[in-house]
């Protein structure tokens, strides 16, 4: 089943590739992959996405931040999985089904890999830019900054996620200040 | 595209220039190794080849000079002086800083000019520092109209003018004395000359020149930059020369133009002068002998290095599941395999490694230019300059180690005069050795200057609160509190006047890169600072621990000893320490310090750590064994956790983290 999303994310990133080559329209219908956290469901551009894996095997870092759950092998290079429950404050479920969603994060400062620790990959959906519509600010749990937008879909929403704020590095590297200076 | 060129002729430009930098300071000790003039000259060349290429001009011209000025000495036309070397160092910073684009400023016109007007005579022995570079020229018009009867004074008006040319640039015309209705006699001189002569020497000098002559029978003037306020005295002599001139002052100017043309086409010298026989003297090592290099850049290096590490995980694991299969070939192969990617791992670790040498020859200089400003005189010995350590430690023990010789020199060498009234050698000697001791590289840095004045230390210590005034300190206590952060602020210890590193920050760079600092001193003796390096950064051998099921390494050369401990012993105890050789030593628990629950085993490990004889216990549940950890960064998420320098990638593809001693013995010195 996984295999199955993971092989179509591909096919699409690919095409998507060739699509950005031959049209740079802003009106075209955008890639995305659509996972779910607890019960909801969130999207990110698979431009940002490197690799979806299995959960495995996870080492945990002693005193670190809450929101990280560890740090896996990928390829090679050591990358620090978010628990995207943590940072949403979205209950988990009792059987966690754990895919990891690697993302490639490019700003001024920081040039990082991070997995995030997701409930299920539904899959890859395509929409449009304009029909991303902003989010109230009220009403979710979560800060409403980490979202870019929804859109509606399948008779629910799908909350377009802004990852460079969610993996915002400044945050996710505090530590309790008591180990630091310890 | 000529960007990446570009970048690629100021990384290779950059290299040159140290290179210079050594060649010049072997210069100034063998001035008359003609193999390294033929270095500097071929460096010269060949940045003034690129730097046209690349757009720099200022570098271009500037080398231009230089290796003309190289190829007249090459040439044995000028002898290497102390300025040559002086003004070459000093082209060779500006050179530096074009090509590091933080050149601004026109010293290099300065710099060229004064070339240009040295190139005609020898550079003349002057006066030492003056503003740029200490040369600095002036012109001189001379007029000479020896006597008569100059013969038969014993005077020859030739030697005049040969020192004349010796002493700068200079050009000289003839003049016929006005016939005075005599018969001229041939032993009678009849001629004056007119020299126009750039030099280095003040006018008193070169008036000198002139001793035995009367003070009629010559006049000196020196010609300002500004040609409007000529003496009048001159103008009146011009005038007298040649009455049809209009303007003196023009005159002059043209005069002083054909002064640097002159030495224009003095030094245009075709290249043949190259082909003259090189000699190697044996006593002083040739530069690039045998050096065979390529340059290849550091992201490409590190990208092997990674390969390799994969290929070392992946070569365990096939061993680890290979041996499942009664297969004898296969299992044969799969040794080979493994000892071939033994082989290359330590290759490529290898080229990582480059000599400490590189980064001392650096403080060569900084050691000349600074003991030269401070009036001290220091004979700075290397000693091991061969030893290879880790490319990336080389860096980053750069500023900590200049930091250190800069306070050596400072505060720690005394003055000429202080040395010889103290019994000392007038001459101050820092040494500086590099040495294997096990796995570490050792740097040690030994001054026989004053030492550090532990008083003022300990006077200081008090007035800061680190230590009570009756509080008992060893002078080893003492030094250490030297490392605290915040104890540099103070400017009444003369070891630590700030001056950007302070030695806490010395420490603490060394620490990142898993290196250590020690000092001793001893009072009117010297001081003598030693900083223990790993070779090596990305591979070593660890201890595998194993806490609450998650897997520790330790850097296994910190490990002195393990052994099993019943719990009890351990739980009952106020103070934390175990019994270890008859000595208390402290002891944390990972499990403690990592907020794991606790667990049922009625046993517990204790791992004796020793850092520089200084002895701490970890308490980890189990022991694994041995692990070669490829050392794998955390990455930014973790830099504010400081219990780990790293990861490692294990057989099975699961992360084990690298435990930072240094920081678990600090918290622990600490409390």
């Amino acid at each position: 089943m996984h295999s199955f999303w993971i092989l179509i994310f591909y096919l699409t990133k690919l095409q998507q590739t060739e699509k950005i080559m031959e049209n740079s329209d802003i009106n075209r219908e955008n890639s995305y992959i659509n996972f779910k956290i607890g019960k909801e469901y969130f999207a990110i551009s698979v431009y940002k996405v490197l690799e979806i894996i299995q959960f495995e095997q996870i080492t945990q870092i002693p005193n670190s931040s809450d929101f990280i759950r560890g740090v896996i092998n990928f390829r090679g290079t050591i990358v620090p999985v978010i628990d995207m429950h943590k940072r949403f404050n979205i209950e988990k479920p009792e059987n966690e089904n754990r895919m990891v969603v690697v993302v490639d994060m490019q700003n001024k400062e920081y040039n990082v890999t991070m997995g995030l620790l997701v409930d299920q990959v539904v899959n890859v959906i395509e929409f449009n830019y304009k029909s991303i519509r902003s989010v109230p600010d009220l009403g979710i749990r979560y800060n409403p900054e980490f979202l870019e937008g929804f859109v509606e879909m399948d008779d629910h929403f799908i909350m377009i996620m802004n990852v460079d704020r969610v993996l915002s590095v400044s945050e996710l590297s505090a530590v309790d200040e008591e180990v630091r200076i310890a | 595209m000529t960007d990446e060129f570009r970048t690629s002729f100021v990384e290779e430009a950059l290299e040159l220039l140290n290179q210079l930098e050594t060649d010049l300071l072997q210069l100034e000790e063998n001035p008359d190794n003609s193999c390294i003039i033929d270095s500097i000259f071929r460096i010269m060349h060949n940045l003034k080849g690129n730097a046209g290429m690349f757009g720099f001009e200022k570098v271009q011209n500037l080398t231009h000079e230089f290796e003309s000025l190289y190829d007249r000495i090459k040439a044995g036309k000028l002898k290497i002086t102390g300025e040559i070397i002086g003004v070459t160092l000093k082209g060779k910073d500006l050179l530096q800083a074009m090509l590091d684009n933080s050149y601004s400023g026109d010293e290099d016109v300065l710099v060229t000019a004064m070339l240009k007007q040295q190139f005609l005579g020898e550079i003349a022995p002057m006066e030492a520092a003056t503003e740029l570079s200490g040369i600095h020229t002036s012109n001189y018009a001379i007029l000479f109209s020896p006597d008569r009867n100059i013969f038969e004074r014993g005077l020859d008006p030739e030697k005049v003018l040969k020192e004349i040319n010796h002493a700068g640039n200079s050009h000289c015309k003839v003049h016929e004395k006005e016939a005075s209705g005599k018969q001229k006699h041939e032993k009678e001189c009849h001629t004056k000359w007119e020299i126009y002569l750039n030099t280095s020497l003040k006018i008193s000098e070169v008036e000198e020149i002139f001793m035995f002559y009367d003070q009629e029978e010559y006049c000196v003037f020196e010609i300002s930059n500004n040609l409007a306020c000529l003496d009048p005295r001159l103008e009146e002599l011009i005038t007298q020369l040649y009455p049809d001139k209009t303007s003196p002052a023009e005159y002059i100017t043209e005069q002083l133009e054909i002064l640097i043309d002159n030495s224009g086409q003095e030094y245009e010298k075709p290249e043949e002068t190259g082909s003259q026989s090189q000699t190697t003297p044996s006593d002083v090592s040739k530069p690039d002998a045998n050096n065979n290099t390529i340059h290849v850049s550091s992201l490409k290096l590190d990208e092997l290095m990674n390969l390799v590490s994969e290929l070392v995980i992946t070569a365990a694991s096939l061993e680890a599941h290979g041996s499942q299969f009664k297969d004898t070939r296969l299992n044969n192969s799969i040794e080979n395999l493994g000892k071939l990617t033994k082989k290359f791992r330590n290759n490529a670790l290898d080229l990582r490694l480059i000599p400490v040498g590189t980064l001392l020859n650096k403080f060569k200089r900084q050691v000349r230019d600074l003991s030269k400003s401070l009036g001290k005189s220091v004979n700075l010995i290397i000693d091991g300059q061969n030893i290879e350590i880790d490319k990336t430690i080389l860096k980053s023990i750069e500023n900590p180690l200049m930091h250190i010789i800069r306070n050596s020199i400072d505060h720690g060498i005394e003055s000429p005069e202080e040395r010889v009234q103290k019994g000392k050698k007038a001459e101050g000697q820092l040494k500086v050795s590099v040495f294997y001791s096990g796995a570490n590289v050792v740097i040690q840095i030994q001054d026989d200057g004053r030492g550090i004045n532990l008083d003022k230390v300990r006077e200081c210590a008090i007035k800061k609160g680190y230590i009570q005034s009756d509080q008992p300190t060893s002078n080893q206590e003492l030094l250490q509190l030297i490392l605290e952060p915040g104890f540099t602020t103070s400017d009444n210890v003369s070891i630590v006047s700030g001056r950007g590193v302070g030695m806490d920050v010395v420490r603490k760079e060394l620490n990142a890169v898993g290196g250590s600092i020690e000092i001793e001193t001893e009072k009117e003796l010297g001081t003598s600072i030693t900083l223990k390096l790993p070779t090596t950064l990305s591979i070593i051998d660890t201890l595998m621990i194993e806490v609450n099921n998650s897997p520790i390494l330790i850097p296994l050369l910190d490990v002195e000893y393990c052994y099993k401990e019943k719990r009890i012993n351990l739980a009952n105890q106020d103070n934390k320490f175990v019994k270890y050789k008859n000595n208390p030593v402290p002891f944390i628990s990972l499990r403690e310090k990592f907020k794991y629950s606790d667990h049922e085993n009625d046993s517990e490990m204790v791992i004796i750590i020793n850092k520089f004889d200084n002895r701490y216990a970890i308490i980890a549940d189990k022991l694994i064994g041995e692990h070669q950890a490829v050392i794998k960064p955390l990455g930014e998420l973790f830099v504010n956790q400081p219990y780990f320098s790293g990861g490692s990638i294990m057989v099975d593809g699961k992360l084990a983290l690298i435990l930072d001693t240094n920081f678990l013995f600090n918290q622990i010195a600490a409390n």
